[in-house]
């Protein structure tokens, strides 16, 4: 169980909303979305891709361009940080919140040594340490994040490394600074299972060691099943059913969730047909009233289409789903949708 | 009866015979000179049957693509044999390879990379048809037929690749393939860049077009729970060659190699109770460097089980059941 913070939780946001310039003029990709972290917790951020979910972490970092106008409260350990200055957001990225991307070739210099890179990101935040103790410093994180042979892979390149072994990278300079908050940004997609299983030890050491929190973004119920304490389910740029991860997996309300997960292949149970989730995301421009998903739902009634539902409270979780109840008693049965 | 059995029904349609890829290296800029060779394929023996669905699973750099990739005839095994039917592939001329190719197609990994940007989806899928002498009807009926049999509708043909979603893309990569009408089809990593939720639908897909032509299927993959509901047998490779292949419910209940295993165990389970209790086995490193293939058994190295026989003998392979073989000296 996470610890509960003392003086709330570490990251909370509220109302956020994203608007990006389309060529059709300004289109809302991230609506209203809540979510917050507390220290040392790990929670999930599930949904396809175009749901918002890397969006609206990019807009919690202060990553996005200007003309893409952001709205809402982010609180970091109880500061806004919403429309803070770009000043400040690079001395609170890399320090107290760091990111993980999917691609990770292209998140280190291809021309600079591993060790300079992990460096450089210390020496941003921590002037005049000296050379011996950078070193020292980045050699430590080296074996944190369980590369063997961290003294001669300090002086290699990235390309000499493979892909597991550059996030590996990639995290090791993401934590350079002890952050309080690890944005993970669907860290493993590119990897193969075995190495994937071992990044996910990584993120659960840094957790259990180190008293990280972590926000894990994913396309896969599966993979947050181990790790996270919470989930959160973007569809078409709102949060469709939030809660504990005992409860989304074992009972989920929204028809979104409970087909997500249906669509998982698992090694446990080997069917001989899937459950794919017909029709496709609405894209920005086709986002018309009423719920994003009723037109793929298969509980969808008239009213879906028109009326956008109400976050509401089932148990332990949020929902936004006119036909949470039915799903609800549908999961409890075991049948997906 | 007897003699039934070899008739044709029975004999497979490809039939993979030690085959060895290798690829040099070399040193030197003026006179480079070939210092060692990277064997990607290690002398692969492997067949398929007419209808069924055999997976080849490992990690990247195992040699699964080059593998896919000497099955279509775009790389020459450095030796061995690579029988397509009755035709051994190897030896064929360039042309004649021309004339195979439409009885096996591939499906790639990226299908964006693979469509041409600047042709319809129509046009994609009707491209290939380009090497069949059609009338202009003929080729219009089977492109037709094609994108139905991938559920792309009509009045999505005329819309250029940018506009498709992953998955829409992946069902005209697929419909691009079978619009030639070929026996094989190899899927080299099919949905592995596709979101979950789309995945389904591409594999169910796949084997509805399966069931309804017969077609067979060569499917790559690194994930052991995507190949699990398509596949009728599953072959695990690691560092160049097969370390265990077996019937797929075997594979499942009954894997005797640790690397299986271990694959296995790396899959995610999708419940938070059981996934937290359970005892993972994580194999640590990366595949060795295929050009400094450890000594005896090439998994040695990573491998939780080891012992000094496994430095010193290479383990030959054994069954463990009927059309179960295994290549491990402690096999469970």
């Amino acid at each position: 169980m996470p610890p509960e913070s003392v003086n709330g939780p570490l990251l909370d946001v509220r109302g956020l909303t994203v608007v990006v310039p389309t060529r059709r003029g300004p289109r809302e990709a991230v609506s209203n979305v809540d979510f917050s972290i507390n220290r040392g917790e790990v929670i999930g951020v599930v949904g396809e891709s175009g749901s918002g979910k890397s969006l609206s972490m990019q807009a919690v970092m202060g990553l996005l361009p200007r003309n893409f106008q952001v709205t809402g409260s982010i609180r970091f350990n109880g500061e806004e940080i919403c429309g803070s200055s770009e000043r400040r957001m690079r001395a609170l990225r890399g320090g107290r919140i760091a990111m993980v991307f999917q691609d990770a070739m292209t998140a280190l210099n291809p021309v600079q040594t591993i060790g300079a890179q992990i460096v450089e990101m210390i020496q941003l935040h921590n002037a005049g340490l000296s050379a011996g103790e950078l070193r020292d410093r980045a050699l430590s994180l080296l074996k944190a994040v369980a590369i063997p042979d961290p003294e001669r892979r300090f002086a290699q390149y990235p390309h000499e490394f493979s892909g597991g072994m550059r996030q590996r990278v990639v995290i090791a300079i993401a934590i350079a600074n002890d952050p309080d908050l690890l944005i993970a940004d669907e860290p493993t997609t590119a990897l193969d299972v075995t190495i994937q299983a071992q990044i996910m030890e990584i993120f659960s050491r840094l957790r259990s060691e180190r008293g990280i929190a972590i926000i894990l973004i994913t396309h896969d119920l599966g993979l947050v099943a181990g790790m996270a304490d919470r989930v959160h389910v973007l569809y078409a740029g709102r949060v469709v059913e939030s809660g504990p991860i005992e409860s989304i997996f074992r009972e989920p309300h929204h028809p979104y969730t409970a087909s997500l997960l249906a669509a998982v292949p698992s090694i446990d149970h080997v069917s001989e047909r899937l459950k794919a989730i017909p029709g496709t995301p609405p894209s920005l421009a086709d986002r018309a009233s009423g719920c994003g998903f009723a037109p793929r739902c298969a509980l969808a009634l008239p009213l879906c289409a028109t009326l956008e539902p109400p976050v509401s409270r089932f148990g332990a979780s949020n929902v936004a789903c006119h036909r949470a109840e039915d799903q609800a008693s549908l999961s409890r049965m075991g049948a997906p949708t | 009866m007897i003699a039934e059995r070899h008739f044709d029904a029975d004999a497979p349609l490809l039939d993979v015979r030690q085959v060895h890829v290798e690829f040099p290296i070399r040193q030197g800029i003026l006179l480079a000179r070939q210092v060692g060779a990277i064997a990607a394929v290690d002398g692969i023996s492997l067949h398929v049957r007419r209808g069924e669905t055999l997976s080849v699973v490992g990690e990247s750099g195992c040699g699964k693509s080059t593998l896919a990739r000497a099955i279509m005839g775009l790389v020459k095994p450095t030796s061995g044999h690579i029988l397509f039917g009755e035709t051994d592939i190897t030896s064929l001329s360039p042309s004649q390879m021309r004339q195979l190719r439409r009885d096996i197609q591939l499906v790639f990994q990226n299908p964006y990379a693979c469509l041409n940007p600047r042709m319809t989806a129509y046009e994609n899928v009707a491209e290939p048809l380009r090497m069949l002498n059609l009338s202009k009807e003929e080729r219009h009926i089977r492109v037709t037929k094609a994108l139905e049999q991938v559920q792309l509708l009509p009045e999505q043909s005329d819309r250029y690749p940018f506009a498709f979603s992953g998955g829409q893309r992946q069902r005209i990569g697929i419909a691009r393939a079978i619009v030639v009408e070929p026996n094989l089809i190899v899927l080299d990593e099919p949905v592995s860049a596709l979101d979950v939720s789309v995945q389904a639908g591409v594999l169910n897909l796949l084997k509805d077009i399966q069931s309804r032509t017969g077609i067979t299927y060569l499917f790559i993959a690194h994930n052991l729970a995507v190949v699990g509901h398509m596949s009728d047998r599953i072959a695990v490779m690691y560092l160049g060659r097969i370390v265990e292949s077996a019937p797929r419910n075997r594979i499942f209940k009954a894997a005797a190699h640790p690397y299986t295993q271990a694959l296995l165990s790396a899959a995610p389970i999708p419940d938070p109770v059981r996934e937290r209790r359970r005892q993972r086995i994580v194999l640590t490193g990366d595949v060795p460097n295929p050009a400094r293939r450890p000594s005896g058994c090439g998994f040695r190295t990573r491998c939780p089980k080891a012992q000094d026989i496994c430095s010193e003998v290479d383990p030959p392979p054994r069954q463990m059941a009927p059309g179960h073989e295994v290549c491990c000296h402690f096999p469970s």
